[in-house]
């Protein structure tokens, strides 16, 4: 039992001795951690321009020390450990024999199980006791360099280096952070060569129409549109600034079209005050009809009536007072009310191929200039006429060309409005981000599902002849659904999609079975004219949304079933190009569409949808070439 | 820390017990190291398998003096020696003994006629050259010391020691000792080709004139004394549990070495453990200690444990010894947990 205490107080030094040299280590590494902390926030401190309190800072790393301290010295230390310390002290440059562990083993179990031990275990902890108090603590457990002393001296030389590292005034800092911002950073804009075609045609439209009834104005805005047009599809312009001119150009088209609108409104009032009087029928008639050769005409004839009898003049003269009060009250009405009359009477006429738009707002200064001058030339020319002869003859006859200028613009103003909304919709486009390019590409699989189908009733026809391939035709039918009926092909098979990362969406897109090259390079051809769909903006993607597997930057297959069919916008782009792309549809399709303007301007569809009506009649309207090839 | 301490009162007795111990080791070995040149692990290991009274497989080709070994040892123990050449024909009968009738006094009656068995060092050459059958005769022998012919169980006189041989190369017309017996081993020591200075040893002592005679060093008795006291040495509970773990660790199933969970099919039994500890013991005692330490355990892990652990068709493929996988979960092992 002596021996057994001996042996529990020598291995008890030990443990103290091994507690302060914890408290040391402990003490050490708190220090390092407090030392590189500190580290940071002197960095930080410094970064504000703040003042470092290095007195707070000094009691912060006294504190850290003494909590690692705190914390290493009261940590257990198991006897056990003591034990081995002993044992490598003694075995030192020989073998281990563990004796003093041993010893402490039969120690503890003579005093869990107070049986008498063996002889020889009793001698054992005799042997170790005697070994165990020859051995100091200060040799059992030497003083040594505490293990994170490099960790601390890095953290104190890193504090030293922050410390004394010279800083920028703040005021510096915030004039090179103002200069950083002021610098451009807007990306130049880059449009898909086709994806403006829609545009273009109507700004095409526009300029024939100016040059067909010499209408400077909107011969001026349709080449300014153009020339924004060219300079997106150049790249030339960034988004904002695109932005910018295109709105700039929509008001200043929309000024004109709603001025060309109300004198079109005025000129039917002044026509319909005039039709009652014989004298004065044809040109009312004239007025009524947007005609300004048949206005000139009906002007000479008036003018020739006024010379020729003084009962007609003074029936002229009462009548153009009439007109002069018609324009102010046609001036006044509202135009939005009679649109979608108006639009139906045009609707219902045979062979009309542009319609009527009316101002769907007020009315801009100019405007109202262009019809007081109006008002003010039908009141000076009855006047004339109720005095002589040869001065009501002249004042007709002089009358003739603001009479005429304003038929003429009256009959272009339809052409204005659809420039107007030519150039609304390419903002609006612009503004939703479809002209980018990539835009499409990045709707996951949408371009190339779109081009491997074919349309309703096709069996794969564009594939096959756009492929230029025989296998064309193949992938195609073996792709294609009868979703969008019609569709002979349309067994439900296994389409793969690959995931391409780069968004080469349509490059990479392949089918399973043959006349997968044929489909796949019709399908790249294809993609890059093909519309945007108004199936995805109008209702969400008939597919669902588009999934984003994990591909970790490796193509990966991705497998869907292919009974969805073709989308709307396939169906209808399509069907625009080869289906009804004939002469009937030229002819109903230039019924529709001024009617589709005039609803449009009326106010009959949200706001919010009239980008995609607008996008639905760009898409189906009838191309040259395929209206060519189909007309007879 | 150099200086030896004079042992507490009391306890003298157990310190010159277990310094006799050391001595008469050293007697032994010095007295087999006369005749026999080098193999000093291999004489180590025998003679720690005789004091924890169990059996050495020793393999290695012919030739290196297995033979020579155990008539030494029997020699300088004064024991009685016996050699049996295992065949394919050797019957169990030729080896524990047999029934015979004896005529004596006009009368004839059975008497048995023991075998080579009956002695207290036996030397199995070849072991599996014989059958599984006569193999299998060696087993309740080894195991519980005793022969049973004709429903007559007949004891072996202590000290009963087994040294089996065999040829790790020539592996034509025999029959690899199954895994039970292979467990009844205590150890199992491969035999290496000697030095070249220790071939030289060999000449000059076999070939010269003069043959080296070996005097007895212990008896019977001491011999017996000696075990008893083996069986007295206490062990730590913390080199124990090292022990455990070890035994544990060649188990796929158990263990945390990748190699062991990839190669070895069976690991060792619990007899394993035991001769693991028991040798311990005795390289403790040799040394003139009263306990073992973890390194006595590490030094007779191999030898203890290398035929207990059964390696699969994946290690046998890949020619992985079951000392290497031993070495493995030794590098591994962490003395304390």
């Amino acid at each position: 039992v002596t021996e057994t205490a001996e042996l529990l107080r020598a291995l008890r030094r030990i443990r103290r001795r091994a507690r302060g040299l914890a408290a040391l280590e402990g003490a050490v590494a708190g220090a390092a951690v407090a030392l590189a902390v500190l580290a940071l926030g002197v960095v930080a401190w410094r970064a504000r321009g703040a003042t470092v309190p290095w007195r707070l800072a000094t009691l912060w790393g006294a504190g850290a020390a003494g909590l690692g301290a705190a914390f290493a010295a009261t940590r257990p230390i198991p006897l056990a450990r003591c034990a081995r310390l002993v044992d490598a002290a003694i075995d030192r440059g020989g073998a281990a024999t563990d004796r003093v562990l041993s010893a402490l083993s039969f120690a503890g179990a003579e005093a869990a199980a107070p049986p008498a031990l063996a002889p020889l275990a009793r001698a054992a902890i005799s042997d170790a006791s005697a070994r165990a108090r020859r051995c100091t603590p200060a040799l059992v457990a030497p003083a040594r360099r505490p293990a994170s002393l490099p960790a601390f001296a890095g953290a104190a030389l890193a504090l030293v280096v922050v410390g004394a590292w010279p800083a920028r005034a703040p005021g510096a800092r915030r004039d090179a952070g103002r200069l950083a911002a002021s610098e451009p950073t807007e990306p130049r804009l880059h449009v898909a060569a086709d994806a403006l075609e829609a545009e273009r045609a109507e700004l095409v439209a526009a300029a024939e129409a100016a040059a067909q009834t010499g209408d400077v104005n909107l011969r001026a805005l349709a080449r300014e549109a153009r020339a924004t047009l060219d300079a997106l599809a150049e790249g030339a312009l960034g988004r904002g600034e695109a932005l910018d001119r295109l709105t700039d150009l929509a008001a200043r088209a929309k000024e004109a079209a709603d001025e060309a609108a109300a004198e079109r409104a005025a000129l039917r009032a002044a026509g319909k005050a005039l039709e009652p009087t014989a004298a004065t029928r044809a040109l009312g008639r004239a007025l009524g009809g947007d005609d300004p050769e048949a206005t000139t005409r009906a002007l000479d004839a008036l003018a020739a009536r006024a010379e020729a009898s003084d009962g007609a003049r003074a029936e002229i003269a009462s009548a153009l007072g009439t007109a002069a009060a018609g324009v102010a009250s046609g001036a006044g009405e509202d135009a939005a009310g009679g649109a979608g009359q108006e639009g139906r009477r045009r609707l219902n006429r045979p062979g009309a191929a542009t319609g009527d738009a009316r101002s769907d707002g007020g009315r801009g200064d100019a405007g109202a200039r262009r019809l007081e001058s109006l008002k003010r030339d039908l009141e000076d020319a009855s006047a004339g006429c109720r005095g002589g002869a040869a001065d009501c003859a002249k004042r007709l006859r002089d009358d003739k060309g603001g009479l005429r200028g304003a038929a003429r613009d009256a009959a272009g103003a339809a052409e204005r409005r659809r420039l107007e909304s030519a150039v609304r919709q390419m903002r609006e486009r612009l503004r939703r981000g479809d002209l980018e390019e990539g835009s499409r590409e990045r709707r996951f699989g949408r371009v190339a599902r779109g081009e491997q189908r074919p349309s309703p009733g096709q069996k794969g026809e564009r594939g096959g002849e756009r492929g230029g391939q025989e296998g064309g035709q193949e992938g195609a039918e073996a792709v294609a659904s009868d979703e969008g009926g019609g569709s002979e092909g349309g067994e439900a098979g296994e389409e793969v999609f690959v995931d391409d990362p780069s968004g080469d969406a349509a490059a990479g897109a392949s089918t399973k079975g043959a006349g997968t090259n044929g489909a796949a390079s019709a399908a790249a051809e294809s993609a890059a004219v093909a519309g945007n769909g108004v199936g995805h903006e109008a209702g969400g993607d008939p597919l669902g949304a588009g999934s984003t597997p994990p591909t970790r930057g490796r193509e990966r297959e991705v497998r869907v079933r292919s009974s969805a069919g073709p989308t709307r916008s396939e169906v209808i782009e399509s069907s625009a190009r080869r289906g009804f792309a004939t002469r009937d549809y030229v002819r109903v399709f230039g019924d529709y569409q001024p009617v589709v303007e005039e609803a449009l301007a009326s106010g009959a569809v949200p706001e919010g949808r009239r980008y995609v009506v607008r996008r639905y009649f760009q898409l189906i309207r009838p191309r040259a070439g395929a209206r060519d090839a189909r007309t007879p | 820390v150099t200086t030896e301490p004079a042992p507490a009162p009391g306890l003298a007795e157990a310190a010159a017990a277990v310094g006799r111990f050391r001595e008469d080791l050293d007697r032994l070995s010095r007295e087999i190291g006369r005749r026999v040149v080098g193999q000093a692990e291999i004489v180590e290991g025998v003679v720690a398998a005789l004091l924890a009274g169990g059996h050495v497989l020793l393999e290695g080709v012919p030739g290196l003096g297995k033979t020579l070994l155990v008539k030494t040892l029997a020699e300088a123990l004064e024991l009685s020696f016996a050699r049996i050449q295992f065949t394919p024909d050797l019957m169990p009968a030729d080896v524990v003994g047999t029934n015979m009738i004896v005529e004596s006094a006009g009368e004839r009656r059975f008497e048995f006629q023991r075998g080579p068995i009956f002695a207290n060092l036996v030397l199995a050459d070849e072991i599996n050259r014989a059958t599984p059958k006569t193999q299998s005769a060696l087993l309740e022998a080894m195991q519980e010391q005793s022969v049973t012919v004709s429903k007559q169980t007949y004891p072996l006189a202590p000290p009963f020691f087994v040294l089996a041989t065999q040829n790790p190369i020539e592996m034509e017309g025999t029959y690899p000792l199954p895994e039970a017996q292979l467990d009844r081993f205590f150890f199992k020591l491969r035999v290496e080709l000697p030095g070249n200075e220790e071939l030289h040893a060999i000449l000059d002592r076999t070939t010269g004139a003069v043959d080296p005679v070996v005097r007895p060093v212990l008896g019977r008795a001491r011999l017996l004394e000696l075990r008893d006291l083996v069986r007295q040495v206490p062990v730590a509970r913390p080199i124990q549990d090292y022990a455990v773990r070890l035994v544990e660790a060649t188990h796929p199933a158990r263990s945390s070495v990748a190699r062991v969970r990839k190669l070895v099919r069976y690991g060792s039994s619990p007899r394993g453990a035991q001769a693991v500890i028991l040798a311990a013991k005795i390289r403790a005692l040799a040394d003139g200690r009263f306990a073992p330490s973890f390194e006595d355990v590490r030094r007779s892990a191999a030898p203890a444990l290398r035929h207990r652990v059964l390696l699969n068709f994946e290690g046998e493929a890949e020619g992985v010894s079951t000392d290497a996988v031993l070495a493995e979960i030794l590098a591994a092992l962490p003395e304390v947990t």
